[in-house]
């Protein structure tokens, strides 16, 4: 008898200890519906392909049914009812859809005429979904327009994704800073579900729309309607791939670089702020402490690198205000895209396109980076400690967008600027371990974690190429890309002891 | 102070829906299908109105016989800045009033 409840309660600790099979099962059925809708995905490059008789239409057909195949498999054998999933399996959704699809959209590079690796295609695919804007394929003019918009969709998937992530699910998680954002709309404390679903579904919709009109834009100004529509899937989504080697400047068009500066800097504003501006409140942007602080900073770099181009006689102001503007705006909101090679301008534009990298733009865009509300945040503080050594008694408090911060807010925000600064520092430990030089170690972990493209130097400057990588750095790469999209916390989580304990 | 404290935020008692994203995923996706078709609906509708105006000033006198032969260039041009504007409207209609009632 006592033998017996000493069996059950072992039993009974066992199955305590074991993950539950929902945790798993509602993951892989989740990473089945997203892999359903990529392989459905994968029939827009094939349609395009088979529309102009490139072969490459088979490759896409083939890839998307074992894709939609694996994806409904996983789906339907994992069907079951979940009524709700906890914050753990939240997390384990999250980063796994941000492997799973890289994993499977790689495929059509590996198979098509590209001849890419496994490891140079999941590259080129975890750079489009994290909007990085890295590349590894070299001859873009030449290839075939299956491929070069199934990298733009890629980006614009991975866009959109995080736009939905960062209201829907980020703030539940307590990652990515868009609590702080305390709407109705979406506040957490009640009714959350609902409302996020409708805001999810109203940004989708805002997000596809300007993606539309920055399409017909970028036509109107002089880029075929293919080059147009794969541009304007990749710079909404703040991603950066582009249809030339040359990237933009292959088209040096100084309208084709404002529009895409234009929505580019779209794409890193809050999306959110936007439907208040259609909820007819014109000034909602400009009201946010966070945007202000952006144009602001953005104004000033952009200001200060024309004045010092144009005195320094290296452009007429009009060409020095154009390249800027366009390479500022590009490299701070993390899209990537490049006109010309920022590097070769002399040592203060190194230095500055490489601080500007780690910025990023606001929280809830697509951009990456750490974000200004941080910086707001951090400066915030340190006021607050001047004032204090000033006045030992008095109170002061730390304030963003007029509001008072808590203090575990406070630190979750030193702790991330810090951990993202150790994950730059050991990735490129970890790259120069490769053998790769200290420079584009480091400015490819900054690049990387910042989802920004190109990096600083020969290798992988915006003139370079990341083909010529081991493959080891490859890899390394590739992690550091899914932490910085992922906000570092949605991905170390996994590594706690902590979250895989019942 | 533990770096990865994870209680405060594993202990929550937040939920998401499976059903929930479900619905997210496919309405999104139906939203993408449905704004290229009113994309294109639209060009179409602007494209073959402008046409039909051409013809008519063509046929009244206003404009010379084989006008669009000349400046079909610029008649594209026309009808994509009248499409830009007349899109973005659209868009914000439609996003408008689906936000109707709501406090942002």
């Amino acid at each position: 008898m006592h033998a017996g409840y000493g069996e059950a309660a072992r039993r009974l600790e066992i199955a305590r200890r074991m993950p539950e099979k929902n945790d798993f099962g509602i993951v892989f059925l989740v990473i089945g519906l997203f892999l359903v809708f990529l392989g459905l995905g994968m029939f827009i490059p094939a349609a395009v392909d088979a529309a102009i008789d490139n072969p490459d239409w088979q490759v896409f057909v083939v890839c998307a049914c074992f894709v939609t195949f694996i994806g409904g498999l996983l789906f339907l054998l994992n069907r079951g009812d979940y009524s709700e999933i906890s914050i753990r399996q939240g997390f384990l959704i999250t980063l796994s859809t941000w492997v799973a699809i890289p994993l499977f959209g790689a495929l059509p590079f590996v198979y098509s005429d590209l001849d890419l690796s496994y490891t140079d295609a999941f590259f080129e695919a975890m750079s489009g979904v994290t909007t990085t804007g890295s590349t590894v394929i070299t001859g873009l003019d030449g290839l075939p327009p299956g491929i070069l918009l199934w990298r733009s969709l890629l980006q614009w998937i991975g866009g959109g994704g995080i736009i939905v992530m960062g209201v829907a699910i980020l703030p539940m998680l307590k990652v990515g800073g868009m609590q702080l954002f305390k709407i109705a709309a979406f506040d957490v404390s009640e009714n959350f579900i609902p409302r996020s679903v409708k805001l999810a579904l109203s940004l989708s919709f805002l997000y596809i729309g300007l993606t539309m009109i920055c399409a017909l834009m970028l036509w109107l100004a002089g880029m075929t309607a293919f080059e147009a529509a794969c541009h304007a899937f990749t710079t909404l989504s703040t991603g950066g791939y582009s249809t030339s080697d040359g990237s933009i400047g292959h088209f040096d068009s100084a309208v084709i670089d404002y529009v895409l500066s234009f929505f580019m800097l779209l794409g890193s504003l809050p999306f959110i702020l936007y439907l208040k501006v259609l909820k007819g409140q014109p000034m909602g942007l400009l009201r946010d402490s966070q945007v202000r602080w952006y144009l602001l900073m953005l104004g000033v770099v952009i200001g200060a690198l024309t004045l010092w181009l144009w005195t320094g006689g290296r452009f007429e102001f009009d060409d020095a205000l154009r390249y800027t503007t366009f390479n500022v705006i590009s490299v701070i909101t993390t899209t990537g895209f490049a006109t010309m090679d920022y590097t070769s301008w002399g040592m203060l534009s190194v230095a500055v396109f490489f601080f500007i990298m780690f910025i990023g733009g606001c929280t809830g865009s697509t951009s990456g980076g750490i974000k200004i509300f941080r910086f707001q945040i951090m400066f915030g503080v340190l006021k607050s400690q001047i004032k204090r050594l000033l006045w030992p008694n008095g109170v002061s408090v730390v304030r963003y967008n007029g509001r008072t911060i808590n203090h575990s807010a406070v630190e979750s925000v030193f702790i991330f600027v810090f951990l993202y600064l150790a994950g730059v520092m050991l990735l490129a430990l970890a790259l120069t371990l490769t053998g790769l030089d200290f420079v584009t170690a480091l400015s490819g972990a900054g690049t990387a974690m910042s989802n920004v493209g190109p990096g600083v130097g020969i290798l992988i400057g915006p003139a370079g190429n990341f083909r010529d990588l081991p493959d080891m750095a490859i890899w390394l790469l590739s992690f550091g890309m899914l932490l910085g999209r992922l906000e570092l916390f949605a991905v170390l989580v996994l590594f706690s002891p902590q979250f895989w304990r019942s | 102070m533990k770096l990865f404290d994870l209680s405060m935020i594993l202990d929550e008692d937040l939920r998401f829906s499976l059903r929930e994203i479900e619905k997210a995923i496919f309405f999104i996706v139906l939203a993408a299908f449905a704004v290229a078709l009113l994309a294109v609906a639209t060009f179409e509708g602007e494209y073959l109105s402008g046409y039909g105006l051409e013809r008519l000033l063509e046929f009244s006198g206003v404009l010379e016989k084989g006008w669009m032969a000349g400046h079909g260039a610029l008649f594209l041009h026309g009808i994509q800045g009248f499409f830009i504007v007349t899109f973005f409207i659209e868009i914000i209609f439609i996003a408008s009033r689906y936000m109707r009632g709501w406090k942002l």
